[in-house]
């Protein structure tokens, strides 16, 4: 019996080390901040080709502009610079406006929006005007560079690609909400927002399963 | 038979009740992985299912079309190439979460014309695959036959999940063969399993990887099961079917053989009734050989290909001659070794850790994010605190080691077989593609090991300290899932960096 109790003791322990530290290293990712990314337009991670903004002209694409966007990034180059570039997002007769810095070399261009935008815009138009005196160049969003994504070198026809973002950062644990939203994009017609707390049952589930299977092979 | 069969009954009841319900832990985490991984990013998942829904809509199988293009999924369905170009997360690309061409992508499957369901080539790389799992797949396909294509993705997916039970069940099997005597043990290290972030992600998705490592599994209990029982027809002849599965699944499997060959001589060699061991031999080499070969004759005459497996990956290696042989030695080494001054090198990475350590705590999608470094530190750590406990098992049991030594490099063999079977495969391909394939999952069907690993580490504990140290471990265990859950949700759902 004296045995057993000191078993159960180490146990107790032991569990609630591992477990403290479990639950801290949990808080801590939760708590922590992340960009509040809205989107993208880019199959690509990294793009195998650029797309042409020559001096004094501008380019447009066609675009589905996520609500809430405040600022959008492009990946530019311009030798040894150029731009800015001046942004228009249009859609039903408005446009929200914004303006990037000088490009020098290498850069990625986060630009604010003169305002955010309030609804998902479905049918954009977004716009890149380069108001310099060089060409500026913006990564493209679908072809892959040469390598295991793209083995035959094939090129796609590629706009520029464009990543979205509500500007800022927020702690992971407030995007539980928007997560439930997004979760069942794409997937099965039966998954809604329900999906993530379901999830979340069932994770809880397989730690108390694990409990039980535990406590049932501790018994002498 | 009847006999038989309530033999196998009163087997299934003498089972602790822990097995069940740590299979079912396995496939409740698989399926929440199946839930989170958005569509076609499990490593060659648009191939898989190409794969089953050719199968499951024409009950053939798939054209081989070496010539046709490897970007995108030119040669695939209808369906296979609107969802496809249709998903935002792209193969390498950051996500988007567009309601407006969520419900395009919808109506485009369901409300449009109709689109077509197979394409003789939809199954892409998975081509050359043997049928058995895509015949399995055509159940839950045909079972959800009326509905989206999404939907029916997500029936595959669910039907795979029972492969991580079953891959747990036999892990469960395993290390009560192996370390009898031990029940705590056996739950904590089938918890490790259960919880396993790589198992329950490929698990989770339409990849033939899936049943593989349930196979795998299996195979080990019943060499454990050899070796506790002798060679006799019937162990034999479960080996064998076993090994034929596998065959049939995937010809990964092969990569097994040698050890199995190994297994079967000291079973032979030890056993004082040689003749009921050699007729365990032979059952197992007829049960397991003869469906095998049937599938490389039925294959060669449908395809008109060469009947010989993995034929080409050794005429590849050995196409250089001296020089190609030297630079597959150099690359096997580096594979699992430090380089040595006088090697070129062979990867851009020290691969035993980025590939097969930090593809084991886990590496996700098509092999692209991960943990950042400094966790995988950690986790060397835990894995170099257990390898101390697991050592110091062994030291004490020296003389149950000694006295099973045969079985011990019978694990060894398996590992080091399918370890050297993926190198060599992937030296060949890396020769003639630029191109690395090797990946920590291709061991899984060894995945068991990892179970016997953590419960050595448990009983190297001693009695006194046993019980903590396996709560600790199935508490390490579940966070290592969770936080690999989360690490998913970032990436698709949070678009974070990685």
């Amino acid at each position: 019996m004296a045995y057993g109790g000191s078993v159960r003791r180490r146990v107790a322990l032991a569990g609630g080390i591992a477990f403290s530290f479990f639950a801290a290293v949990l808080v801590f990712v939760l708590a922590q901040d992340v960009p509040r990314s809205l989107g993208t337009n880019s199959t690509v991670r990294v793009s195998g080709v650029a797309v042409q903004v020559p001096a004094g002209r501008e380019r447009c694409q066609a675009e589905t502009v996520p609500v809430g966007t405040r600022r959008i990034k492009v990946f530019a180059a311009a030798q040894p610079r150029g731009g800015p570039l001046q942004v228009s997002v249009g859609a039903g007769g408005g446009a929200i406006t914004g303006e990037s810095d000088i490009v020098e070399g290498d850069e990625q261009l986060s630009i604010r929006l003169s305002q955010r935008v309030g609804r998902e815009l479905s049918d954009a138009r977004v716009c890149f005007k380069n108001v310099g005196s060089t060409t500026v160049q913006l990564a493209g969003d679908r072809t892959p560079p040469a390598g295991a994504a793209n083995p035959d070198r094939a090129r796609l026809d590629d706009d520029a690609r464009i990543d979205y973002s509500a500007g800022g950062r927020s702690s992971r644990l407030s995007f539980a909400g928007p997560v439930a939203e997004r979760l069942p994009l794409f997937k099965a017609s039966f998954f809604g927002t329900w999906t993530v707390w379901a999830l979340l049952g069932a994770v809880c589930a397989t730690w108390i399963l694990t409990g039980v299977a535990l406590r049932r092979s501790a018994r002498p | 038979m009847r006999r038989q069969a309530a033999a196998v009954r009163a087997e299934l009841e003498r089972l602790p009740r822990a097995i069940w319900v740590l299979a079912l832990v396995a496939v409740i985490n698989a399926l929440c992985w199946a839930a989170l991984t958005p569509a076609f990013w499990v490593p060659d998942e648009p191939a898989h299912a190409g794969y089953a829904q050719r199968i499951a809509e024409t009950g053939a199988l798939p054209d081989l079309d070496a010539t046709a293009p490897k970007i995108g999924l030119v040669a695939g369905s209808q369906e296979q190439r609107t969802v496809y170009d249709a998903l935002p997360f792209g193969v390498e690309g950051q996500p988007s979460w567009s309601e407006t061409k969520d419900r395009t992508l919808d109506s485009q499957l369901t409300d449009g014309p109709p689109l077509n369901r197979t394409r003789p080539r939809q199954a892409l790389n998975a081509t050359g695959n043997p049928p058995l799992y895509y015949l399995l797949q055509a159940i839950p396909y045909r079972a959800a036959y009326g509905a989206g294509y999404l939907d029916r993705l997500m029936a595959m997916r669910a039907f795979s999940t029972l492969f991580a039970g079953l891959t747990v069940f036999f892990g469960f099997l395993f290390l009560r063969q192996l370390l009898p005597g031990r029940p705590w043990a056996w739950t904590v290290g089938s918890a490790a399993l259960a919880f396993q972030p790589m198992l329950g992600f490929m698990s989770g998705g339409v990849n033939n990887d899936g049943l593989l490592y349930a196979l795998g599994a299996a195979l080990l209990w019943g060499v454990a099961r050899a070796f506790r029982r002798g060679l006799t027809p019937s162990t034999g002849a479960l080996i064998g079917v076993v090994l034929a599965l596998g065959l049939l699944t995937k010809s990964t499997m092969i990569g097994l053989v040698p050890g199995l060959t190994v297994a079967v001589v000291a079973l032979v060699l030890r056993d004082r009734d040689r003749r009921s061991a050699l007729k365990g031999a032979l059952t197992l080499a007829f049960v397991s050989g003869a469906p095998f070969a049937a599938w490389l004759v039925l294959r060669a005459r449908i395809t008109g290909e060469s009947a010989a497996p993995a034929g080409g990956v050794v005429s590849a290696s050995a196409a250089g001659g001296l020089e190609g042989l030297r630079g597959m030695v150099s690359y096997l080494w580096q594979a699992a070794l430090p380089r040595l001054p006088f090697m070129e090198d062979q990867f851009p990475y020290f691969a035993p850790w980025f590939v097969y350590f930090q593809g084991f705590i886990g590496r996700f999608g098509w092999f692209q994010f991960g943990f950042s470094t400094l966790w995988y530190w950690i986790a060397l750590g835990v894995f170099a605190a257990l390898a101390v406990l697991a050592a110091r098992a062994l030291l004490a049991h020296r003389a149950a080691l000694r006295a099973r030594w045969p079985e011990a490099a019978t694990y060894l063999a398996l590992l080091a077989g399918l370890f050297l079977s993926v190198e060599v495969a992937a030296f060949g391909y890396k020769d003639s593609t630029g191109i690395f394939f090797e990946q920590a999952r291709y061991l899984f069907p060894v995945l068991a090991l990892y179970g016997a690993f953590v419960a050595l580490a448990v009983i190297g504990c001693g009695r006194r300290w046993e019980k903590a140290a396996g709560v600790t471990v199935a508490i390490l265990a579940v966070g290592h899932s969770l936080f690999s859950q989360l690490l998913t949700i970032d990436r698709f759902y949070l678009g974070a960096p990685y």
